[in-house]
């Protein structure tokens, strides 16, 4: 399990560094407000899967913050020459000099084991696997190689970012099927114009760094086009699991007001004369479309039959 | 739901999906054309992959929505009506 998500703090500005404890450090290592979004989306579909113990749900979500964690950690492990002259990036703990390269890339190894480790042991062996794929994911094929190489970096690497539904649902049912495949592609679909929206409006960052990310290479025009074909895509894949009964109509009406909301609001970012406030809005509630969706499944899956629906 | 429903719900949102992912290739096509990246295979296998995978996903999905329901049967013995 990972997270692609690397601009939740994309709208802080720069300002001076606080004051740090260790722990502190430590605990940013793991970007917690970006793990959060993840631990949803692992929960809910344990609750769609099935009735999972509390005792699984904890572990899960253990395990699941440990591997995110760790992959986060990596990542700045790996991304400390760039974070360096990003201004959003610039106060992590290594750019600016509180905590050794080497140290943060023993945790973030570290933790990443030890929650591979509690989930194929505690939970099952297939939950474990995909959480230690995700991780591998994030690190190898998005961080190492795809970021810094391809303006469709987000795309392919939006898989690291799908990968917790996919544990979520094999920590409950041990297995996986079509229904836990679609909750994959939901994220996979949401990642590019989450992310775009974004580097819209942070193209001077990015292109400090140097990472090809799509409205530097392609074009502001280009980017927002495959955004808004990109947020139909994924309204219309979430709809489609009510067609073979994996949801009912509750989850239909709720993907499509959720839905309409979000592709309302790309649709303001494309026929603005200024994106940048419909960006930024895209990104912000894009945040919040993700969460509820998975909300939603929750909700239409554990409904009392007796309302009718 | 009723079958016409769900036929409806399904072939609509198939649609969307088809046409967003024909446009998407389109614009891919036009900025591929546009600035030459280094590794042009590369590029075109990031952008046909995903479209591949959602070609499974939709005949699997077909597959499952004109599945028909599991019949369930009452199998419950009626008490004074088993013979040897």
């Amino acid at each position: 399990m990972s997270a692609l998500p690397t601009g939740a703090a994309g709208a802080a500005p720069a300002e001076a560094p606080p004051e740090r404890t260790i722990l502190q450090d430590f605990i940013s290592l793991t970007k917690p407000r970006i793990i959060s979004l993840l631990l949803v989306t692992t929960a809910a579909p344990m609750y769609v899967a099935g009735d999972p113990a509390i005792g699984t749900l904890l572990l899960v979500m253990l395990g699941g913050y440990l591997m995110a964690g760790g992959a986060n950690a990596v990542n700045m492990y790996h991304d400390r020459d760039i974070d360096d002259v990003m201004a959003r990036t610039k106060l992590r703990p290594i750019p600016s000099g509180r905590m050794d390269a080497r140290v943060v890339l023993a945790f973030g190894v570290g933790i990443a084991t030890a929650a591979t480790w509690m989930l194929a042991t505690f939970v099952n062996v297939l939950t474990g696997a995909l959480a230690l794929a995700g991780f591998y994911f994030y690190v190898f094929i998005y961080t190492r190689w795809l970021k810094r190489s391809s303006p469709q970096n987000i795309v392919i690497g939006g898989a690291a970012g799908a990968f917790p539904p996919l544990v979520g649902w094999a920590a409950v049912t041990g297995t996986l099927d079509l229904t836990a495949f679609f909750l994959f592609l939901i994220i996979f679909y949401w990642t590019p114009p989450h992310f775009w929206a974004l580097a819209l409006n942070k193209q001077r960052d990015y292109g400090n760094a140097k990472i090809p990310m799509a409205p530097l290479v392609w074009g502001e025009r280009e980017t927002i086009e495959q955004m808004w074909w990109y947020t139909i895509l994924l309204v219309a894949l979430t709809v489609l699991p009510v067609a073979f009964g994996a949801f009912g109509v509750t989850y239909l009406v709720l993907a499509l007001v959720l839905g309409g909301i979000l592709l309302h609001g790309v649709w303001r970012v494309r026929t603005a004369a200024d994106f940048v406030k419909p960006a930024w809005w895209v990104y912000g509630y894009s945040l919040l479309y993700l969460a509820l969706i998975f909300v939603a499944m929750v909700i239409d899956r554990h409904l009392p039959a007796s309302l009718g629906f | 739901m009723s079958a016409p429903l769900v036929a409806a719900l399904f072939w609509t949102a198939v649609v969307a999906v088809v046409v967003a992912q024909v446009m998407i290739l389109r614009s891919t096509t036009r900025v591929l054309r546009a600035v030459a990246p280094a590794r042009p295979a590369l590029e075109w296998g990031f952008a046909i992959l995903p479209a591949l995978v959602l070609v499974l996903v939709l005949v699997l999905s077909w597959r499952a929505t004109m599945r028909p329901p599991p019949i369930e049967l009452d199998i419950t013995p009626v008490a004074g009506e088993v013979r040897l």
